[in-house]
């Protein structure tokens, strides 16, 4: 009988960024970084501790963005053109670097590293979707959703029906994609607010999470602090607490682990650094440097001086990484178990894209986890929240409290002086859709496409990810420039359904161009 | 404007400068309908819609619109070259119009451009196999169309889908004022009112334009009978303001309107209510433990009810203490009790051991953890105007309502008694006594 147990949760989202009509997008690679560096890594360890027997427990969140560009036709086909890139350039650097024994070992590493990249995704059809549903039938994967274009709920709650649909089209396109209906959420920035958990209860949901204050300064006091779900007050659904502890460990810049000084620096890429003339081909079109993905250099130290980046080494600290965090939740398990009359649950998320893209030993370090959870210890227990749920169905009412994850536990990173201007006109977008929605209940044909479109339009101007990058100060053009135009093109739609006048040419371009949710029904808004 | 303008003109492009120039219901007419309805418009509509026509009318002679979408990758191909084409030469050549129609002009357009762009060059015999090869050899250096239900798009008509699309508004102008949360401390609010408004209520007058924010915890609003009104002075520009949150724990609706020299009030409107997080732990100590298997779906529930399942419910939080509202129908809730006290013990712990609680008859309303030995302060508000009296020693309220006592605790001192005497002379009583 295990004294605790331990559910990592990795959240792995990005902002749905295609760009038909442009042959090139620097802001796809945002996608494509994300596959080569964690995703695909992340399948890898999985596969490998299957074939050896491990029995690990993951929770993921896919978002829906992330399922849509996942599956769309077209990004597979620039990420598989990305990706042949990578290999040709890790190709030459090969033959480059032959007269430098370490630079030439690093190339060749990478080469390896990319063709074992390649060779998965080609293996799989281009489908990761279906490898991470393979986890998921057989037990090691626990898949939640997200809302529907990551939107920020506490900030669009003056209309409820805006919630239930960021929440209904999640579950659906959760559903077509993975065959299953999700019963689990992982909440956009962990963004809560009471009467929430009521909207989520509609839509089948069973559990969600909120940061470690959500559950601290639930009322009633919650007995066991974060160390045990809530069940919401009036609706039943489980919230889970953030673990601060386990939090602070690898996400910290100073004391977290992926800033030791053997991993792998990411700031110093060839992209940058190799002469324009040879690096040409595999930066950006109109000669502007971008990041390569392939880096020779390990942090070192603060300084800007880097020594050469050692595989080996940093894999071995990563080894070890994951042997301290094991012991850390060993002894807080065993303090909190002393304490508690039942066996303390913790949780710990991260962005799924920190292992791998920004920690390039994330992965390895994951792996080791798991393998030493199973096989090192009897402290804890590996498990996922709904395994937790079903084991042990009694639990506390309470109301949790309205929080997020982000800065200083609220909302101020996305309702600032930078981007508190959106909300007057999202509100008013999300006014409009209930009311076309309500106006043409049973819509067929022209007039449904329209209202179809003008929910992914919608939808996709709340992305929470455009306030984030627009408070956040880089890109900010591109983010302001996505929000204004789906709520321009929004606008059309509805003044043309208000006119009667359906431009089927325009709309046809359109529904090219944002296609997210093939679908998508706009009755979510009734 | 003559007619004649007009009638010259196809009826795809009077469609189109009907759409521009906003004449309603045009769709289903036929081109001679089109003509004189358009004719009418425009000479009805003055000067300026008869320039702004001409223009279009100039500007569609340049540009003929384009046709409705072909399906096809050749005709795709075509369709990029020809965007591309109209961007080297900054406008678009007639010809391209022509190649929809005949092939001969087709070949035209796909073969080189300085035959399209000159339309000089002596036609040579058709060379089918020439055309094809030519066709699939240029497709190498187009960008790759995009297929779309059904359809095929030139990236470059995708990217002009913004094109003719309108700036969002600065405002909408519908009056409306929106309260947001942000964090404990502050709150966020925006505003919508249109310059009619504006001068009607008190911008014509010189009036100065503020913001109440009333504090209606626990209370039905009606308008004004807020626990306390803070205000804040507005720009007449602003349309978005901070608000620092006054107390943790409470509920706001903030108000705009004009105040005039002579003290009187013009309201335009409230907002919506709001309550900011609570920021600290819950001095609320009630532990119910329920089972929901989770095998078995939740029960769905009416907003109010409680929920029965397998023996347990979940209570709801009116049912656990009867907190009527202050102007609700029942009787009113007279004071309330501001604690400011955190305490972040170990969970589960035995640290929290003896509670505080406020009886009504047999029944608990609140419960404190009990912390300290000796004296414990209470702070609260209640209703200005009404009496408080502890153990028949009269507490001082003060006129906003605010009040401040201290009493000994211990096993000399197990119970008080308090009680509230409104204006009405209503008389409400409690006990507050040590409890584990």
């Amino acid at each position: 009988m295990p004294k605790g147990y331990l559910a990592l949760l990795l959240h792995a989202h990005l902002p749905f960024v295609r760009h038909p009509e442009y042959s090139n997008f620097l802001e796809e690679d945002w996608l494509f970084e994300a596959i080569t560096e964690t995703y695909i890594p992340l399948l890898l360890a999985y596969n490998r501790m299957r074939n050896d027997g491990v029995p690990f427990k993951v929770t993921m969140s896919l978002t829906p963005p992330l399922l849509c560009m996942l599956g769309d036709d077209i990004l597979q086909k620039r990420y598989d053109r990305h990706l042949n890139k990578l290999v040709e350039l890790a190709e030459k650097e090969v033959k480059r670097t032959n007269t430098n024994g370490h630079l030439n070992y690093l190339a060749q590493y990478y080469l390896d590293h990319f063709n074992e990249l390649r060779g998965f995704w080609n293996g799989c059809n281009h489908d990761l979707i279906s490898e991470f549903r393979k986890f998921m039938e057989i037990g090691n994967l626990d898949i939640i959703t997200c809302g529907a274009t990551h939107g920020y709920l506490p900030l669009m709650k003056r209309n409820p029906k805006a919630v239930n649909a960021q929440i209904k089209v999640a579950v659906d396109t959760h559903e077509q994609f993975l065959g299953v209906k999700p019963k689990g959420i992982w909440l956009p920035e962990c963004a809560f607010y009471e009467g929430l958990d009521k909207i989520l209860a509609k839509n089948g949901l069973r559990y969600f999470v909120v940061d470690t204050h959500g559950i601290l300064f639930a009322h009633p006091r919650p007995k066991y602090q974060n160390y045990a779900p809530l069940f919401c007050n009036g609706s039943g659904v489980a919230a889970f607490g953030r673990d601060l502890e386990t939090s602070v460990q690898v996400w910290s810049k100073d004391s977290g682990y992926p800033g030791d000084p053997d991993y792998r620096e990411f700031y110093r890429d060839i992209g940058y650094d190799l002469e324009l003339d040879y690096i040409k081909p595999y930066i950006q079109p109109n000669g502007e440097r971008k990041n390569t993905g392939i880096k020779y250099h390990r942090i070192t130290g603060k300084g800007g001086h880097k020594e050469l980046y050692d595989p080996y080494w940093a894999r071995e600290k990563a080894a070890m990484h994951s042997a301290n965090f094991m012991y850390n939740r060993e002894k807080q398990i065993e303090f909190l178990s002393h304490k508690m009359d039942r066996e303390p649950f913790i949780l710990a998320p991260y962005d799924a894209e920190l292992f791998g893209h920004w920690w390039f030993e994330g992965p390895q370090w994951i792996e080791f986890l798991f393998r030493k959870s199973v096989y090192d210890q009897n402290t804890y227990e590996l498990t996922h929240m709904r395994d937790y749920l079903s084991n042990n169905p009694v639990q506390q009412v309470s109301s949790p409290a309205e929080s997020s994850w982000g800065n200083a536990g609220y909302h101020e990173f996305w309702l600032s002086d930078s981007n508190g201007w959106i909300y007057r006109h999202l509100h008013k977008a999300a006014d409009r859709m209930t009311e076309m929605a309500n106006k043409y209940p049973d819509a067929y044909d022209l007039y449904k496409r329209v209202l179809d479109q003008m929910a992914r339009e919608l939808l996709l101007a709340q992305s929470s990810d455009w306030a984030f990058i627009i408070k956040s100060d880089t890109m900010v053009e591109y983010a302001r420039k996505r929000t204004v135009n789906h709520l321009r093109r929004f606008t059309r739609f509805y003044n043309e359904l208000q006119s009667g006048q359906i431009d089927e040419d325009w709309l046809n371009k359109v529904e090219a161009v944002d296609n997210i949710f093939p679908q998508i029904d706009y009755k979510a808004y009734l | 404007m003559k007619v004649q303008d007009l009638t010259k003109m196809k009826k795809s492009e009077l469609l189109v400068i009907a759409k521009k120039l906003g004449v309603k219901g045009f769709s289903r007419l036929t081109k001679k309908e089109l003509v004189m309805k358009l004719f009418d418009f425009v000479n009805e509509g003055g000067k300026a819609l008869q320039k702004k026509t001409r223009e279009l009318i100039n500007k569609i002679k340049i540009n003929p619109p384009r046709k409705r979408r072909r399906t096809g990758l050749i005709k795709a191909v075509n369709k990029i070259k020809d965007s591309k084409d109209s961007k080297k030469s900054g406008k678009k050549v007639e010809s391209s119009k022509k190649v929809e129609s005949s092939p001969k002009s087709k070949k035209s357009t796909s073969t080189s451009q300085k035959s399209e762009v000159g339309n000089q060059e002596p036609a040579n015999t058709i060379d089918n196999e020439a055309k094809a090869r030519t066709q699939i050899e240029s497709m190498r250096y187009m960008e790759t169309p995009v297929f779309a239900n059904g359809n095929a798009f030139s990236p470059a008509e995708l990217r002009e889908i913004d094109e003719d699309l309108p700036d969002l508004p600065l405002g909408y102008g519908d009056d409306e004022i929106h309260l947001m949360s942000r964090d404990p401390q502050w709150m966020f609010c925006y505003w919508d009112i249109c310059d009619e408004t504006r001068q009607k209520l008190g911008k014509s007058d010189g009036a100065q334009i503020y913001m109440k924010l009333h504090d209606i915890t626990n209370i039905e609003f009606n308008g004004s009978n807020s626990w306390s009104i803070h205000q804040f002075i507005l720009n007449e520009t602003a349309r978005w303001w901070y608000i620092p949150v006054p107390g943790k724990g409470k509920s706001f609706i903030s108000e705009i309107g004009y105040l005039h020299d002579d003290g009187s009030w013009n309201s335009i409107g409230f907002s919506n209510p709001a309550s900011p997080p609570p920021g600290k732990q819950s001095s609320w100590v009630h532990d119910v433990f329920i089972t929901l298997p989770f095998d078995k779906p939740l029960p769905l529930f009416a907003e109010d009810k409680e929920i029965n399942w397998l023996g347990s419910s979940i209570p709801s939080r009116e049912g656990l203490f009867n907190l009527p509202k202050r102007g609700s129908e029942r009787s009113p809730a007279p004071f309330e009790l501001q604690s400011d006290r955190v305490n972040l013990s170990s969970p589960g712990m035995a640290s929290v051991s003896s509670y505080i609680s406020f009886q009504e008859g047999e029944k608990v309303v609140n419960k404190i953890p009990f912390m300290e030995s000796d004296n414990v302060t209470f702070k609260g508000i209640t209703s200005p105007g009404t009496e408080m009296f502890i153990n028949e020693d009269k507490i001082t309220v003060q006129k906003d309502g605010s009040f401040i006592f201290t009493v000994p605790f211990g096993e000399k001192h197990p119970a008080h008694k308090l009680y509230t005497l409104d204006d009405n002379g209503h008389k409400n009583e409690w006990t507050i006594t040590l409890s584990d």
